[in-house]
């Protein structure tokens, strides 16, 4: 128990998303645009988020993508009844893409016809059994949803750091853009976590505002210990040859990462020179490992 | 309104009878003294204040507040106003001269003194109105005259304040307060021997009219330490009349401070707070200075001393709270090397860079290569070896900067040099490109040569001048950068002649003098460089060092006189400058045209206009130059060689906006001139390193052409500034290492990136490829 702990900790700390294969269910809604420009942006976002979240998904039944015209109240919430209702989920990821507002009190995801409420999402989100959740609230004035939406077991994005900050947010863009770059992916595992997928988009909001030399409406958030643990994007061999990779090799691969965040864990209390040594031989196990699974996927994917 | 203001400037609060007492008479020295010294001379005083005043003048300080507080409290209100002050409490005096000046608007005394109270407190703006209005009561009344001369000579009016006085001193040859307001301007133009007849002059009125000396006395003492006398006898005088009267070593502080000598400052001060430990504004002056000269501990006890006793004195809290700052900066040393002429071998002397955290990895590279090969360069060029530490402060807070430097915030300076040690802006202390720091640097290491070569004698314009000129010669920016609005007062002959020059430092008399003085001085140290051999600098400076001033140092050094110079300075700027100064008001004209049309829409009259501007004066590439509107207008026509060709020839006559220099670097790699745009990226460094972009780029170029070291900085640079992905840096840096031969370190960084991403299939190859493991 004290070593699964320990462990955890390790993979928290030293930031490798872990390897397992993915096994989210993903649901993207974009609400109310307001103008035609807007629809379109909000629209494009979600289907570019709900594409990638397809490319590693076991079933397609596991994205599921609600915009436009489609995204009314009685839909979205008897949408996420349903999912209540259903079989318990591992990971739940879900996207509110969009305007919100907030008139001190509540916030209000904006949709044709009467709004959702914050405290209607956060009802259907407790109602749901999962193990863990990613809530991305990517509009504005959704700062005010932070709080109510903290638990355990689950990570919370917003857009804003609070509920006063109501202009139209750039966070969906960057969403995007941190799903399908490489850049992203911080630790080169080829899977980009909700971690590094706020991290990128976060880095690139305050770059937006800087180089425009703006005052920045949007200070986006991240609350949630699981944010390195889950997954919103795969890419390279891991996404294309992930059928032909034999377990076993992924499970060596997982086994030789854990060692190293263990021994990466206890750095400081090892001789430097000592550490790199040790570190050096798992690095190149692992490195030889990585090796085999590239040319096994590539030669299962020639036949 | 002016209440107001007042109540709210922070420098008084009302404070409790038992917290005003032993605040008493530091306060009184600080405060009650309007124009600058310790002695009031209200001509008009009432006869119950002048008793106190005097049990004060004789040191007897517990009798004189037993005096004053009866009165502070007192029917009068003009007179329990004038008590409030004494003792220390401005915010109730200044309630009660507002009341006395309601109850009797025709007396132009009260307002007079109200207006003192306002000049006491560092406020001259508020002081002068209430002096206007007292000599519209009456408009001979003197005391109201003076106090609107030392408003004057404390505010931006000050040439206005000085032909003021002497009017007023011409009409009335024996007053004392405006002796001795001549006095001390004598004595900071160092003319001694009118200081001493007006002081002469002041002693014997004072003896008539019965009136305390010790002002006098100070600054006899002051004239004295400018002959570098220490032992002055005034001082045992005063001592003998006032035993506690630390003004005596306080007020010569003054002129050892604006000669920049800070340790002999120290050593005075010192003695003001052993004859009287109640001065406060000694201490906190000798808490300041003792910072200037890095004993920051020693700072800390005697600010802290300074506050106990007064907490309202603004520059005390200020640098109490610059203190606190001081715990985020970290010293890095470091150890230069240099080469006296007369030296076989070389020598070493330690450098402390004084960073702040946040920014201490990425900048330190940079401050350390300039301020070792400055070190280098100027001990070489000046003969003088560095006999202590030398430390650079760089501040990304401009107001804890100006704290540092005048110990206010606000100030416009970028950089000051305290002697060994000098403080700055740090790049990110102002916008992206808003001033190029290197020169800045540059130009402040020089002041620590020509300050310390010549013990803090020099005049300002020729430390002044020295670095100008060697930001020019030998400095991280190329050409010769002077002002449009200094070129225009050059052609309107507003150059001051070489003997006067300082004058236009610290007593300008049109707005942008001081620039156009930096510029002349440079000027004039350029010539002299270039007419008799850059020696004679040096040489001039170990005559300034004997004591001698510029006439003197001009004759024995270059055997001319400075009229002479004059006359040489306008052949030199007509041969350096005559082609733009003859053609000033034409090329003004051509640049405001160019900067009227569009780029866009009218290119080809940019083009032709920017041309002709360029040829008049093709070395003009500061803020408005005619380069960048070419090379726009090149580019909306498709003329994409020229438009470089353009940004070429801007940056190469010294062009440092960071933008601009970014595109050109990205258009010279896209042309394959990698190690062209290295060269450019390069010079970003000096104006604007706090940039991601710039150092993986430069660090990647590096790699690229082979210059492994450099790749090395800027890759140990871009990690300072925290990257995304530090991974990918660490596999460059190992990469570099890997290149010099530097397998260990190449390991060592391999395995950092794969810390940072265990799977990087790039670094998992080099470490395959450094341990020669293959399997």
């Amino acid at each position: 128990m004290r070593m699964r702990s320990l462990w955890l900790a390790g993979l928290l700390w030293t930031g490798i998303t872990p390897l397992a294969n993915a096994a989210n269910t993903t649901v993207v809604i974009s609400g109310l645009g307001g103008n035609a420009d807007y629809t379109e942006q909000f629209a494009r976002y979600a289907t570019s988020i709900a594409d990638q979240a397809r490319l590693a998904a076991r079933s397609p039944q596991d994205v599921i993508l609600v915009r436009g015209d489609a995204a009314k109240r009685s839909i979205i919430i008897g949408l996420l009844n349903n999912l209540s209702k259903g079989p318990a989920l591992d990971t739940l990821v879900l996207y509110l893409i969009g305007h919100g507002s907030f008139d001190g009190d509540n916030y209000k995801f904006n949709i044709p016809g009467a709004d959702i409420t914050g405290d209607e999402i956060v009802e259907a989100l407790n109602a749901l059994n999962t193990n863990r959740q990613l809530v991305v609230v990517a509009t504005s004035a959704s700062g005010a949803l932070l709080e109510p939406l903290t638990q355990d077991n689950r990570v919370v994005i917003t857009a804003t750091k609070n509920g006063r900050e109501r202009n139209a947010v750039r966070l969906p863009m960057y969403l995007v853009d941190a799903i399908t770059d490489q850049k992203a992916d911080t630790d080169k595992n080829e899977i980009i976590s909700a971690k590094e997928m706020f991290a990128y988009a976060d880095r690139a909001i305050t770059s937006y505002y800087n180089t425009e030399k703006l005052l920045a409406s949007e200070h986006p958030r991240l609350e949630g210990e699981l944010a390195q643990s889950i997954e919103v994007a795969r890419y390279g061999n891991l996404l294309t040859l992930q059928a032909s990779i034999p377990d076993e090799l992924l499970g060596k691969r997982e086994a030789i990462s854990n060692q190293i965040s263990t021994l990466r864990l206890r750095k400081d209390d090892i001789d430097e020179d000592d550490y790199f040594d040790r570190l050096e031989n798992l690095m190149l196990e692992l490195a030889d490992v990585q090796k085999t699974i590239d040319q096994a996927g590539n030669s299962d994917n020639a036949n | 309104m002016r209440i107001n203001s007042f109540a709210d400037s922070g420098i008084t609060r009302s404070a409790g009878h038992l917290r005003v007492i032993p605040r008493l008479l530091a306060l009184f020295a600080a405060l009650h003294c309007a124009t600058g010294f310790t002695e009031e001379y209200d001509p008009d005083r009432e006869a119950s204040l002048l008793q106190c005043d005097n049990l004060y003048d004789r040191g007897n300080i517990d009798a004189a507040i037993d005096c004053f507080l009866p009165l502070s409290t007192g029917a009068s209100l003009h007179v329990a106003a004038e008590a409030q002050w004494a003792l220390g409490d401005t915010k109730k005096a200044n309630e009660y001269f507002r009341r006395a000046v309601a109850e009797q608007p025709g007396n132009p005394h009260i307002r007079a003194r109200w207006g003192r109270l306002f000049l006491s407190t560092h406020q001259p703006s508020q002081a002068v109105p209430l002096f206007e209005e007292a000599m519209q009561l009456d408009p001979d009344y003197l005391h109201a005259q003076i106090g609107l001369v030392a408003a004057l000579i404390n505010s931006q009016s000050g040439s206005e304040g000085r032909r003021l006085l002497l009017q007023l001193h011409a009409e009335n040859p024996d007053n004392i307060e405006l002796l001795l307001l001549r006095a001390r301007l004598e004595l900071e133009q160092n003319n001694l021997q009118t200081a001493d007849t007006l002081l002469d002059t002041a002693l014997v009125s004072a003896e008539k009219n019965n009136m305390a000396p010790l002002d006098i006395y100070a600054l006899k003492v002051s004239a004295d330490l400018l002959r570098d006398i220490d032992d002055s006898e005034w001082v045992e005088k005063a001592l003998a009349y006032s035993p506690a009267y630390g003004d005596v070593y306080f007020i010569p502080v003054h002129y050892h401070l604006i000669n920049y000598r800070y340790r002999e400052s120290v050593d005075l001060l010192r003695k003001a707070v052993n004859v009287q430990p109640t001065h406060w504004s000694a201490h906190s002056q000798l808490g300041i200075n003792l910072l200037r000269l890095n004993d920051i501990d020693g700072a800390r006890k005697h600010l802290e001393i300074a506050y106990t006793g007064d907490p309202y004195d603004t520059a005390t809290v200020n640098t109490l709270r610059l203190l606190e700052t001081l715990k985020d900066f970290k010293d890095i040393d470091t150890e230069a090397t240099f080469r006296l002429d007369s030296d076989i071998a070389d020598s070493t002397a330690p450098v402390v860079m004084r960073l702040h955290r946040d920014e201490a990895k990425y900048l330190s590279p940079y401050v350390e290569e300039l301020t070792l090969k400055a070190v280098e360069t100027f001990s070489r060029r000046y003969n003088f070896a560095l006999k202590e530490p030398l430390i650079v402060e760089l501040f990304p807070n401009h107001d804890d900067f100006a704290v540092r430097t005048v110990s206010t915030p606000g100030v416009g300076l970028l950089g000051v040099t305290f002697g060994y040690l000098l403080a700055m802006d740090s790049p990110s202390g102002r916008p992206p490109g808003d001033f190029h720091w290197g020169s800045t640097l540059w130009h402040e290491l020089a002041h620590v040569f020509t300050i310390e070569a010549s013990n803090h004698r020099m005049p300002r314009w020729f430390t002044e001048g020295v670095s100008v000129y060697e930001e020019w010669q030998t400095g991280p920016l190329r050409g010769r950068h002077i002002p449009v609005d200094v070129l225009q007062a050059i052609n309107e002959n507003k150059l001051l002649p070489i003997a006067d020059l300082d004058n236009g430092f610290v007593r300008p008399t049109y707005p942008n003098q001081v620039t156009v003085s930096y510029m002349q001085a440079g000027l004039v140290c350029e010539m002299i460089s270039e007419f008799w051999g850059h020696d004679k600098l040096v040489k001039m400076l170990a005559q300034f060092n004997e004591r001698q001033d510029t006439r003197e140092a001009v004759s024995s050094v270059l055997g001319v006189s400075t009229e002479f110079l004059d006359q040489e300075l306008q052949r030199y700027i007509k041969l350096k400058l005559g082609h733009v100064i003859d053609n000033f008001a034409e090329w003004r004209e051509i640049l405001a045209s160019v900067h009227q049309s569009s780029p866009s829409s009218d290119a080809a009259t940019v083009i032709a206009l920017a041309t002709q501007a360029n040829n008049i004066f093709p070395e003009y590439v500061d803020k408005g130059n005619a380069y960048i509107p070419l090379h726009d207008a090149y580019e909306a026509i498709g003329k994409h060689e020229k438009a470089v060709e353009a940004l070429e020839t801007w940056y190469q006559f010294g062009g440092y906006e960071p933008d601009m220099l970014h595109q050109l670097a990205h258009r010279l790699r896209d042309l394959g001139r990698t190690e062209a745009a290295s060269e450019v990226l390069e010079s970003i460094n000096w104006v604007s390193p706090n940039s991601i972009d710039l150092h993986e780029r430069l660090g990647k170029d590096y790699l690229e052409i082979g210059n492994y070291r450099g790749a090395l900085r800027e890759f140990q640079s871009l990690l300072g500034l925290n990257p995304h992905d530090k991974s990918i840096v660490y596999l460059d840096i190992a990469r570099a290492h890997q290149q010099l031969g530097e397998l260990k370190p190449a390991r060592r960084n391999v395995l950092r990136a794969l810390e940072q991403a265990p799977f990087f299939r790039e670094a998992q190859e080099l470490l395959v490829e450094l341990t020669g493991d293959s399997s």
